[in-house]
């Protein structure tokens, strides 16, 4: 059974251009959402993130372990992973189902894992060494991808199942990874909702995507869409109520703007899971 | 059919050589291969403009996504954190040929990265000054001090990188002719500080491990001052008692 030490209420994503203004004004969050990487080391960075674990639980989010990469793990990243966990005390900490090293060079991107013989063995037993190394639950989250590989044996949600069996990881939904693979590749988004167990899944995300060249890239740069926040229903429908997190990178609107978004989708999970307490 | 591992290293070569394909992807998605090459390019090259500002203000936007797009080219990534990705940029510069017109831009590029470095490097605790207080002054000449990691000195043999530095925060023109200068960077409770030092032998013997004593001859100046902020700042983290 996963394990949500956050509320299952609305979070947002924070990123460095509004951190000073986060700091200054302190705004109704119920929970902030960083990626990892950028509080390795010292100074400045971590020193804020710290002032806001001060007044609000943070969830971790890694982009950079790479953890389906056949090399093995990076110790060094592993290791200032494991510093920034002790030292932020997270309420989560999670990763991609994805890979990003190869022969010693790194592709700096959520490369998605074959699902072909010997991902399972793998991908486990490096879920279960940054669990053992943490201490702690690491939830994986399912990737957007742009590419099928060929004679794949299972669906990713058929992986995470076994990924979660085997190790006690637990997941991290991103409804709009889903979204964007069914307009990509035509996978069958509430078929991967359904089949993970329930009691798995200890976050969801939404977020946006933009349409290039006929390709739709995850960019984390655009509201959510319709069929989005369909699917966001589901699965609280499947899972019940979770934390839930809006994702913003790219297009970065001033906190206000965010805040603003934030708040819709803190209204919405409100009307999804306590349809009662809304009059009319 | 393909294992995992297969699949994987068939991937990576698609990735690395545009002209290789991966027979790993579905006919239909092959193609698609490129998004990964442009989202694993593009990730590094906006990266680096953050650390390298005073050189992306002396060329210019235009001049410098030019540079970086050359440097990710040929410059395999070898961190997945962003913030590593720029170690080899002032080495890549050096060697550029467009930039030789600005021979200056190497060493200002190491000045930018030792900024850079100074803002993400590690928090590590200042010496307790107990320890010190228990040596006599042989004792503290013989030993060897540890900087903090934010701690560097940046020369360059030809240019006024001080002057250009300052030049970009505000300050006067800066005139190539003034020749070479060297740039103390360290991290403060107030952030990433800087300043021009003239007498920097003794203190480059100091950071590179040399007996306390043995430094301070090197110095033509009086080092107190320096060695002062380097203690008020935190900035000493260890001593070596090296006494028999």
């Amino acid at each position: 059974m996963t394990h949500t030490p956050l509320a299952p209420l609305a979070g947002l994503g924070l990123r460095s251009p509004h951190i000073a203004d986060v700091l200054a004004q302190r705004p109704v969050v119920a929970w902030w959402e960083v990626h990892s990487e950028n509080y390795f080391g010292g100074g400045e960075p971590i020193a804020a993130l710290e002032a806001i674990r001060a007044d609000y639980p943070v969830s971790l989010h890694g982009v950079g372990l790479g953890l389906g990469s056949v090399d093995p793990l990076d110790e060094q990243h592993l290791q200032q992973l494991k510093q920034l966990v002790d030292r932020i005390q997270p309420a989560l900490v999670s990763e991609h189902l994805c890979w990003n090293r190869h022969q010693q060079r790194f592709f700096n991107d959520l490369l998605p894992v074959p699902r072909l013989e010997g991902a399972l063995p793998l991908l486990a037993a490096r879920i279960a060494q940054v669990q053992d190394v943490l201490g702690r639950q690491l939830l994986i989250e399912n990737v957007s991808s742009y590419v099928a590989f060929q004679h794949e044996q299972c669906t990713e949600a058929e992986l995470l199942a076994e990924l979660v069996a085997r190790t006690g990881c637990g997941v991290l939904l991103d409804v709009n990874n889903l979204y964007v693979n069914t307009l990509n590749l035509g996978s069958d988004a509430l078929a991967e909702i359904n089949y993970l167990p329930i009691g798995c899944v200890g976050e969801i995300h939404v977020a946006g995507f933009e349409t290039v060249d006929g390709v739709t890239i995850d960019t984390h740069g655009a509201p959510v869409c319709a069929e989005v926040w369909a699917l966001l229903d589901a699965a609280l429908q499947r899972f019940g109520p979770l934390p839930v997190l809006l994702e913003r990178d790219c297009n970065l609107p001033p906190l206000a703007g965010l805040l603003a978004e934030y708040r819709e989708l803190a209204a919405h999970i409100t009307r999804t899971t306590q349809p009662e307490a809304v009059p009319c | 059919m393909l294992s995992y591992a297969e699949a994987i290293a068939d991937f990576a070569h698609a990735l690395n050589d545009t002209d290789h394909q991966a027979q790993a992807l579905s006919d239909a998605s092959r193609e698609r291969i490129a998004v990964y090459r442009n989202n694993a390019r593009l990730n590094r090259i906006d990266a680096l403009p953050a650390a390298f500002p005073t050189v992306a203000a002396l060329v210019g936007d235009d001049y410098f996504r030019a540079l970086a797009r050359e440097y990710v080219k040929t410059t395999p990534a070898l961190s997945a954190n962003l913030h590593d990705d720029g170690a080899g940029l002032a080495g890549f510069i050096a060697g550029f040929a467009p930039a030789r017109d600005l021979p200056y831009l190497a060493d200002v590029a190491r000045l930018d990265w030792a900024m850079h470095r100074a803002y993400y490097a590690d928090d590590v605790a200042a010496l307790d000054p107990q320890r010190l207080a228990a040596l006599d002054g042989d004792g503290f000449m013989r030993g060897r001090l540890r900087l903090h990691p934010a701690v560097a000195l940046v020369q360059s043999t030809d240019w006024p990188i001080a002057d250009i530095l300052a030049m970009h925060q505000g300050g006067p023109d800066a005139a190539l002719a003034a020749g070479g200068q060297a740039v103390l960077v360290w991290r403060s409770r107030a952030g990433v500080q800087h300043t021009r030092l003239d007498d920097v032998h003794w203190l480059a013997a100091l950071l590179a491990g040399q007996a306390v004593g043995d430094a301070l001859a090197l110095a033509h100046t009086d080092p107190n001052p320096v060695l002062a902020r380097l203690f008020a700042d935190g900035l000493i983290c260890d001593f070596e008692d090296t006494t028999p």
